[in-house]
């Protein structure tokens, strides 16, 4: 016993310590964000400071240029008195140009970096990432990552982080989405639409209403809210709570066919006052209304996708479930001649307190 | 203690006359002599320790039937016949005499330098020691609260008096070469496994000693495993808990001079049992006892996960929790593992200083000691608010334990994680883990291994260990004591309750 104490100690002294990162000595990284100048990658990196600092010396955003996406933090370094610590980066921006660009770089290194986390958000921003990032600087911490958090869980933004665009990205048949961001009114970031790649480049923006019927078609949680004027000129808002959603393909050989089928239930929270909705009638009426809007827009997104030759619903993934000899190529060929079914069912969950 | 030494050196020597004995005896001032005049006008002498012999029964119970006894002495035996007390015998064997003279009898002689004499036992076994038996050291709010004392005869009434049955056996043997002290081995025959019995008497009759002073002493010679800092023996002061021990097939050892009682085989989950989940309901008990090990956790714990993940694993913490805790930390110069060994052993000394200062000063210094140092400790920021309360609530924590010797265990387990923890963060804390564990599975007490019925799972004796499952369900007794006979009572449903839907 007295035996192996000794060993162990010496063992100890062999091994010695691992290095420190003592929790107040580090610039803990909020958010990373990358933009293209002229061939350049210009980094920059926002954090806070939890302690108290001198009036004189505020906080400034850290910026960088360099060739690659991890030789920003050469310069980093050389600007702060403790290391820079990404363990705890939850958003990574990038500027459009850099988007229109390709990704390729930026998701290769992140795919091979165990410290970021596989929770962090990425995002795409109208604006100068650096931009976005100054003005996230003023917020408390951690304010990009709970903005479009908030919006994953409450709004009308499907599910993204950087394991499920990796997923995407190196998956055969599924092209990636990242949330879009912008500066709104100059002074607050706002979630804006979505942004679809082809590849590694970005090729369309979806609006906030496209990428609700996105949302709905595609994320796992169906909940956002839609707002919208029928014919008849009314105007229309649901909050959809859950839902369940059946996607299927047949016929996968020639021409094949997608069946999407949508069981929503929703709270009607404005609708026109001519109905009343304490009738069946009505809501039958109402119901019907609702349902051939989202179905015709959401096949008119689907048509927009095939235009653009995006698939960032996942077709591809789908159908080489079901066959054998699937590849990319034959998908390109078959994509373009796909036909699209839906049926949309909206039942209503509250229809507000009767007068 | 001082004459017993030259005595023991004595009877070594010389086997010789009485007279060379009452010659080295007479060097220590506590033995005297003095003679009355029987109705004869012949002397009688008495030879005895006075600080052994109760001067009562001296006073009451011998002298009044020696001095104005009617007949004539002539020969020992006449005066043996007067004598009222039965533990009396006449003995010419100097280390007879010698024997029973430290152990509070009284020698008759009727000469100065006599051949042979009479030995009378008058001694006073609890001069000196307290007769009230609170179990101070292991109070409990609600049930007995009867408590051993240091005089061995009493405790063995006691428990006498609690078990009625034929079947409660107490062996004695005496051990310690200087101290002679009385060791009883008490066992419920036809419960307890003979083979335990049989380790203990084997394992108490080697060892040898030269003063037994306490049970806790006995503890450390016949343990399995003495460089363990988890005690194999359970120890208790409480009657209560020593009645439990032996209905369930354990084997118990009584020290004279100690009121502590050992007990083996144990398992780690005696140490968390306390009499309270016993008086109280079972769901009351069972969550109070979790409790008891949630706190044992959080205590081992808490400490080593504030070191590990501030120095090494700033990634784990929540957003929420960053800002208070850089900011308590910005301006102390200790790192995390100097910061916390500081509390840590500020705490353990208040531990260590509070048990000695008398009780008028304790209080006040209780109070300057724990609140005012720990507040200017932070306002001076030499440690930061939050490691303040962690370790003050893992402090408090680590007494959770009814056993006084399992919450010392504990106090001190958690230094070395604190040290592993600095040096190798979360896989460090994992690593002392995992060597506390190695280590408690191959512990043994008495041949029952220690984590018993978690380790060789024993499903159906599980009912005891982490909750206190009903009355109704604990009718046998544990198998891993391996005792004679499994049942321990019957379970009878009420007459008079339905069962219908009237009733909770």
């Amino acid at each position: 016993m007295m035996k192996l104490l000794k060993i162990l100690f010496v063992l100890f002294l062999i091994v010695g310590c691992s290095r420190n990162q003592i929790l107040e000595d580090l610039k803990i990284i909020e958010s990373l964000g990358y933009d293209l100048e002229e061939d350049k990658i210009k980094g920059s990196a926002s954090f806070h400071v939890h302690y108290d600092v001198p009036a004189g010396a505020p906080v400034k955003l850290l910026t960088a240029e360099s060739e690659t996406a991890n030789g920003i933090f050469t310069t980093f370094t050389q600007q702060v008195q403790h290391p820079v610590a990404i363990g705890k980066t939850r958003t990574i921006i990038m500027g459009q140009p850099f988007a229109n660009e390709g990704i390729k770089d930026l998701i290769d290194t992140l795919v091979r970096d165990p410290i970021v986390e596989s929770n962090a958000k990425m995002a795409i921003s109208k604006e100068e990432a650096a931009e976005v990032l100054n003005l996230s600087m003023k917020f408390p911490p951690y304010y990009l990552s709970d903005v479009i958090e908030q919006n994953i869980t409450y709004g009308n933004t499907p599910k993204t982080n950087v394991h499920t665009v990796l997923n995407q990205f190196y998956g055969a048949g599924q092209d990636v989405y990242l949330p879009v961001l912008t500066i709104y009114e100059s002074e607050k970031i706002m979630v804006d639409g979505l942004g679809i790649f082809k590849g590694d480049k970005l090729m369309m923006l979806l609006q906030d209403r496209e990428a609700f019927l996105f949302k709905i078609i595609k994320d796992k949680n169906i909940s956002g809210t839609y707002e919208f004027i029928s014919k008849q000129k009314e105007k229309i808002f649901l909050k959809i709570m859950y839902g369940k959603r059946k996607i299927s393909i047949k016929n996968t050989s020639q021409n094949p066919q997608v069946i999407i089928k949508l069981d929503l239930f929703a709270l009607i929270k404005d609708y026109p006052r001519s109905l009343d909705l304490s009738k069946s009638k009505d809501v039958k009426q109402l119901s019907k209304k609702i349902e051939k809007e989202l179905s015709t827009k959401i096949e008119r997104l689907l048509e927009e996708f095939k235009e653009r030759q995006v698939d960032p619903v996942g077709f591809g993934d789908l159908i080489r479930s079901e066959k054998r000899d699937w590849t990319q190529d034959s998908f390109n060929d078959q994509y373009p001649n796909l036909e699209f079914e839906i049926e949309t069912k909206v039942n209503f969950l509250q229809k507000g307190v009767e007068g | 203690m001082g004459g017993h030494g030259s005595l023991r050196n004595f009877i070594k020597q010389k086997n010789d006359s009485i007279h060379d004995l009452f010659k080295e005896v007479s060097k220590s001032d506590d033995f005297y002599q003095f003679s009355t005049k029987s109705s004869n006008e012949l002397p009688i002498y008495f030879s005895y320790y006075k600080s052994l012999i109760d001067e009562k029964k001296i006073h009451h119970h011998l002298l009044p039937y020696i001095q104005s006894a009617e007949e004539v002495f002539t020969k020992l035996t006449d005066v043996m016949n007067a004598i009222p007390i039965e533990d009396r015998e006449i003995t010419s064997d100097p280390k007879v005499i010698i024997n029973k003279l430290t152990k509070g009898y009284i020698f008759i002689h009727l000469t100065i330098n006599p051949e042979k004499g009479i030995l009378v036992n008058l001694s006073n076994g609890t001069k000196g020691y307290r007769d009230f038996n609170n179990a101070e050291h292991e109070y409990s709010v609600i049930g007995p609260n009867v408590g051993f004392v240091e005089d061995l005869d009493t405790n063995l009434s006691l428990l006498r008096r609690h078990i009625i049955s034929k079947g409660l056996v107490f062996k004695e043997i005496t051990k310690g070469s200087l101290s002679n002290t009385r060791v009883v081995i008490g066992y419920i025959d036809g419960i307890a496994n003979p083979q335990h019995v049989q380790t203990m008497k084997q394992r108490l009759e080697d060892l040898d000693m030269d003063v037994i002073f306490d049970s806790s002493v006995l503890d450390q010679i016949i343990s399995d495993n003495t460089n363990t800092p988890f005690p194999l023996f359970m120890s208790t002061e409480r009657l209560d808990r020593t009645i439990y021990m032996l209905l369930l097939g354990q084997v118990i050892v009584i020290s004279d001079g100690s009121p502590y009682v050992i007990g083996g085989p144990t398992t780690i989950f005696n140490f968390f049992i306390s009499p309270e989940d016993y008086y109280s309901p079972w769901s009351v008990g069972s969550f109070f006892r979790l409790i008891r090990f949630i706190g044992v956790l959080f205590s081992i714990l808490a400490t080593p996960i504030y070191v590990a993940v501030l120095t090494h694993h700033y990634a784990i913490i929540p957003e929420d929790l960053l800002t208070p805790l850089i900011k308590s930390r910005a301006n102390v110069p200790f790192p995390p593992l100097l910061e916390a060994l500081f509390l840590e052993i500020t705490i353990e000394l208040l531990r260590e200083a509070g048990g000695r200062l008398p009780t008028k000063v304790g209080q006040t210094l209780g109070i300057v000691g724990g609140i005012v140092i720990g507040q200017a400790a932070v306002e001076a920021a030499l440690t930061s608010n939050i490691l303040l309360i962690i370790v003050a609530l893992a402090a408090l924590a680590s007494f959770t334990t009814p056993i006084f010797k399992m919450s010392n265990t504990i106090r001190i387990l958690r230094f070395p994680l604190i040290l592993l923890a600095a040096i190798w963060g979360g896989f460090g804390v994992t690593l002392g883990l995992t060597f506390i564990l190695c280590h408690l599975m191959r512990l043994k007490s008495l041949g029952t291994t220690y984590l018993t019925p978690l380790y060789p799972f024993r499903y159906r004796d599980l009912n005891d260990s982490f909750i206190r499952s009903s009355l109704s369900v604990t009718t046998k007794r544990f198998t891993f004591f391996r005792p004679l006979k499994l049942h321990r009572y019957n379970v009878k449903k009420h007459k008079d309750i339905e069962d219908d839907y009237n009733n909770e």
